[in-house]
């Protein structure tokens, strides 16, 4: 990648894609995100090769897209474009799960942060209480993550739990605690 | 400590491919190591990317993703040069239409003028 260019910001690029029609910043743009797309498309794909001629893909329809209308946020954009096509070949070649297809087409969650006008320690008193509140697991692997500064390895290490049940328990374990502070919230009103 | 839970609402989606492939590659403490993954957990698209790129032969990833890029500035160079091929419409063609429309015109407000006025 150009180091010249390597500071301005994504949305600066495409601004100015969108300003003087010069592809020279699109190609700037894609080239920051190869490596991300390739890492994504191979989650989902599982194979190099089809990871990579997914990347291409996604890369060609960025190109016909971006020069017909205008995105606000790049980077949530390109990875809903790159998802949905690896969603949609898994699908095609009847390999998508359950669980994938009921998030295909989905658009970036927005998520609103219910809570900015509460004091911080308002906050973290709620927050406190809703962690009693989480299933045992969740509990213990958003201690160790968030409290204590533990990483994944460590935390599977200490709880014998696998790196991917540490992951998943951080991740629901987050999303039940907005959505109990949301209705802590609601309760209130 | 307590304080650190406050993260657990912060959304910051900052993390940079050098930092990923940093944290791939085990080159971090274990605070680095825990700050990355603070900030995995906030950007989906970076969480997809890191178990992906976890999964993948470092060797073959390099050699694709040189490949891509390689294919992206070819193609868009490609489309650059059509561009400046692209034929220009005849100027002097516009321009003596232009002139001839503008004639008419004035003939034909000469022709009313006259009419009216006897």
């Amino acid at each position: 990648m150009n180091t010249t260019y390597s500071t301005i910001p994504d949305q600066e690029l495409l601004n100015r894609f969108y300003h003087d029609g010069d592809n020279k910043w699109l190609g700037q743009l894609l080239q920051r995100y190869t490596v991300l797309l390739f890492g994504v498309c191979m989650k989902y794909l599982k194979n190099e090769e089809e990871a990579k001629d997914a990347v291409q893909q996604v890369f060609e329809k960025a190109i016909k897209e971006l020069g017909k209308y205008k995105v606000d946020y790049f980077k949530s954009w390109i990875y809903m474009v790159a998802k949905n096509h690896c969603l949609m070949q898994l699908r095609d070649k009847g390999k998508l799960p359950k669980e994938l297809s009921e998030q295909m087409m989905a658009t970036p969650a927005e998520d609103v942060n219910h809570t900015e006008h509460l004091q911080k320690d308002e906050l973290l008193e709620r927050l406190t209480i809703a962690v009693t509140e989480l299933i045992p697991e969740q509990r213990t692997c958003i201690e160790l993550f968030y409290l204590q500064k533990k990483s994944y390895t460590d935390i599977a290490a200490s709880t014998g739990y696998s790196l991917m049940q540490v992951k998943s328990y951080i991740q629901n374990g987050k999303r039940n605690l907005k959505m109990i502070l949301l209705k802590q919230q609601n309760n209130g009103r | 400590m307590a304080d650190n839970l406050l993260d657990i609402l912060n959304q910051r989606d900052d993390l940079t491919e050098q930092e990923l492939l940093q944290y791939l590659q085990g080159n971090l403490t274990p605070e680095e190591r825990n700050a990355v993954e603070q900030r995995l957990s906030s950007s989906d698209m970076m969480s997809d990317a890191e178990e992906g790129l976890r999964m993948a032969d470092e060797k073959k990833m390099r050699h694709a993703v040189a490949d891509l890029n390689k294919q992206l500035s070819h193609q868009l160079q490609q489309q650059r040069r059509k561009r400046k091929h692209k034929p220009v419409p005849n100027q002097s063609l516009i321009i003596i239409t232009t002139f001839l429309i503008l004639v008419l015109i004035v003939l034909a407000f000469l022709v009313i003028y006259k009419m009216k006025n006897g």
